[in-house]
């Protein structure tokens, strides 16, 4: 029975990748509801959530442990596909306070578009989007320039200076996965290297 | 006699008839190296880094036998030679597929004469006449590129095929096509440098 339980940790170990945390263990609300594109996922990435099954899913996972920060922005993730934004805040906001990038830089993206009837806040955006690319998000190293170069954040203080930011913009050319990406890329940077943040 | 003949000739048509492939049909070429953005695709895409390149290239090449005029097949099997690092052997089926207005092999066969890959030589005047074939089609990627190289001056000394009111279209088209935050974003981004371009140059 021993050798049973060695065998199987290892098994689930090395099958989960570099995502497991000691005592971690995919549930049913990573099973349903992980994004594809958060570095915390330990199941495969699901673009069309099953909203009712996620929602029940991620709200007995997150009972059961709830400070899970990928199980609560797991949480916030399928209350806001559901419609239900105010519900998905604290949860979204819990796992950007405990570190997930991801939350980090969607709960930048909902706060900077307005989505869903909450209120813009260019300065809780450029906080939320600068931590988020410092921990490597791809999205976050793109957006961030691009806001600072196009002077969404200028009632704000810029936290990164213009040299972290060109690191940001080289390590996303580097990240960039495909043709539309490394365009991207490529235009943030000389609309950045042309502001005058840059200079 | 007569009846007899008649009789022949129509059976040799139905089975000649009957044995033609039909162009439409999901072939092995298209189950391993359809692309995800070809408008033109009949099997699910399969990503650069999946495929599996020498069969590709192999059901390619028997299915090109069968039909050498599909334009969707000749560009599948330029695509699993490019992968191939076999520029020079993905040439002729591109540029066929290109010739005979496969939109995605218009794009791409742009795309490697804008940037002289696998030692083919750049042209940015071919890329000009292509990416507008494939803009004028409604391929994205030709729709956002066309303006960007245009505002970029990359087309500088080539004819200009569109208009600026038609670059404009294709951009305006480009936004209601654009169906992720990162596509957004470019196509956003190179609207807004394509109108003060237009403002510059009082086009």
């Amino acid at each position: 029975m021993k050798l049973l339980t060695s065998v199987l940790s290892a098994v689930a170990l090395f099958a989960a990748g570099p995502a497991f945390a000691e005592g971690d263990f995919i549930t049913e609300c990573d099973i349903l509801v992980s994004h594809g594109e958060d570095p915390d996922r330990i199941a495969p990435g699901v673009d069309d959530v099953l909203l009712f099954a996620g929602r029940a899913a991620c709200e007995d996972a997150v009972a059961k442990d709830p400070d899970n920060p990928r199980l609560r922005y797991q949480l916030g993730r399928v209350l806001f596909y559901s419609g239900e934004a105010q519900a998905s805040l604290p949860h979204l906001g819990f796992a950007a306070e405990a570190g997930s990038e991801q939350a980090q830089f969607v709960l930048g993206y909902i706060t900077d578009e307005g989505l869903q009837g909450i209120k813009k806040d260019p300065c809780k955006v450029e906080d939320l989007w600068v931590r988020s690319a410092r921990q490597g998000r791809f999205a976050a190293r793109v957006s961030y320039p691009r806001h600072v170069a196009h002077g969404k954040f200028e009632s704000c203080g810029i936290q990164a200076s213009p040299d972290e930011i060109r690191g940001f913009l080289t390590a996303a050319a580097d990240q960039a996965d495909g043709y539309y990406q490394q365009l991207l890329v490529a235009e943030v940077t000389d609309t950045y290297e042309a502001s005058s943040h840059a200079k | 006699m007569r009846n007899l003949l008649v009789f022949m000739s129509f059976a040799l048509f139905v089975s000649a008839a009957a044995a033609a492939p039909d162009p439409e049909a999901v072939t092995e070429c298209d189950r391993l190296a359809s692309h995800g953005s070809d408008p033109e695709r009949v099997a699910p895409g399969v990503s650069q880094s999946e495929m599996r390149k020498a069969a590709a290239i192999a059901a390619c090449l028997a299915d090109t036998d069968l039909q050498p005029d599909n334009r969707r097949l000749r560009y599948l099997l330029g695509r699993a030679y490019f992968y191939s690092g076999r520029g020079e052997d993905a040439m002729p089926h591109l540029i066929f597929a290109a010739d005979a207005g496969h939109r995605q092999a218009q794009f791409v066969l742009g795309y490697i004469y804008d940037g002289g890959l696998q030692g083919v030589e750049q042209d940015r005047c071919k890329t000009e006449s292509l990416w507008l074939r494939s803009a004028r089609q409604g391929r994205f990627a030709a729709l956002v590129s066309y303006s960007h190289h245009v505002t970029r001056g990359l087309f500088d000394g080539c004819e200009i095929g569109a208009s600026a009111d038609e670059m404009t279209t294709f951009l305006e088209t480009a936004k209601g096509m654009a169906s992720d935050y990162f596509r957004r974003m470019w196509t956003a981004d190179v609207t807004a440098d394509f109108a003060a371009y237009r403002e510059r140059t009082g086009q």
